[in-house]
């Protein structure tokens, strides 16, 4: 597997809060409750990743951090759903793109995730980029790894969204 | 080189470069792309698309300013240029829409969220 790979960028979140629903198959989705709540309430969730294994399901989803208290007012009127989240402040997604479909893409930025030591709290595509969570205060610091190993357009540098169209 | 019509799509989102550019090539044009005007203005120097689908609202250089420059320019001020605005009612309190009421010389507008397939009629209809 080589080490380096062609990317066209690297795009960097703002500050998020991850949350993850864990449940059996067998029980009310609360992941259900969740994405039904948010929807309802126009909480964008720039992050979204859904595995099942064996007879359980988890639900990982990132909120920017600005709408937590929101969030959070939201889910207490959803029952018991508020006891069912685990709540990880302070993370960022990096997204790499594009991935142009070719597994050896994750592949290696996984590897360059591991070599970097930033934790990865989850992982996810979309029809373009692979996005990965970490700590935000690492952000900076792996977004520099990741554009030391990956062959990026000349005059690229890794950015953030300008700026959030909101739908209220 | 391929006489098929280049097209050059311009957005800082990924996943929409990446939904128009399959689109454009499933309508038989080659795509080019990038995320910024100023990658978008490199790429326009190595090869010069026919049309540009060019996103309002992107860091580094908006496409309110690529487009000027592009229009004031005699090399280029032929190019098509597709703007893709997402602003004009959803957002009242920002710059870019302050400048949203600026005169630009942008071919046509085309609002976010995209439909595609009027998207493609505009292409086709901008390039006959």
């Amino acid at each position: 597997m080589s080490d380096t790979l062609r990317a066209d960028g690297i795009k960097l979140s703002l500050e998020m809060t991850l949350i993850t629903i864990r449940a059996s198959l067998s029980e009310s989705d609360p992941c259900a409750r969740f994405l039904k709540l948010m929807g309802e309430n126009r909480i964008n969730l720039p992050f979204l990743c859904i595995a099942a294994r064996d007879d359980s399901k988890s639900g990982i989803y990132c909120i920017l951090s600005e709408d937590i208290p929101r969030a959070k007012r939201v889910i207490a009127r959803g029952e018991t759903l508020a006891t069912r989240l685990e709540y990880l402040p302070s993370v960022g997604s990096i997204s790499v793109f594009p991935h142009n479909f070719n597994l050896e893409f994750i592949g290696v930025m996984l590897s360059l995730m591991g070599q970097s030591g930033a934790p990865m709290h989850g992982l996810a595509t979309s029809i373009s980029a692979l996005s990965m969570i970490t700590d935000f205060s690492l952000l900076e610091q792996v977004a520099n790894y990741l554009s030391r190993h990956v062959s990026l357009p000349g005059n690229h540098s890794p950015f953030r969204p300008d700026i959030r169209i909101k739908s209220l | 080189m391929s006489d098929q019509q280049l097209i050059m799509v311009v957005d800082d989102d990924p996943d929409l470069v990446e939904s128009v550019s399959m689109k454009l090539e499933s309508e038989n044009f080659r795509v080019s792309k990038a995320y910024d005007g100023i990658e978008a203005l490199d790429r326009i120097k190595e090869e010069r698309p026919a049309l540009i689908i060019l996103d309002v609202m992107m860091p580094r250089k908006n496409g309110y300013e690529l487009c000027d420059e592009l229009k004031s320019s005699d090399e280029y001020k032929d190019i098509v240029i597709v703007l893709l605005t997402a602003v004009a009612d959803a957002v009242t309190s920002t710059s870019y829409t302050h400048m949203d009421g600026k005169t630009t010389l942008a071919n046509d507008f085309i609002p976010k969220p995209i439909e595609l397939d009027k998207l493609m009629e505009m292409v086709k209809e901008n390039l006959e």
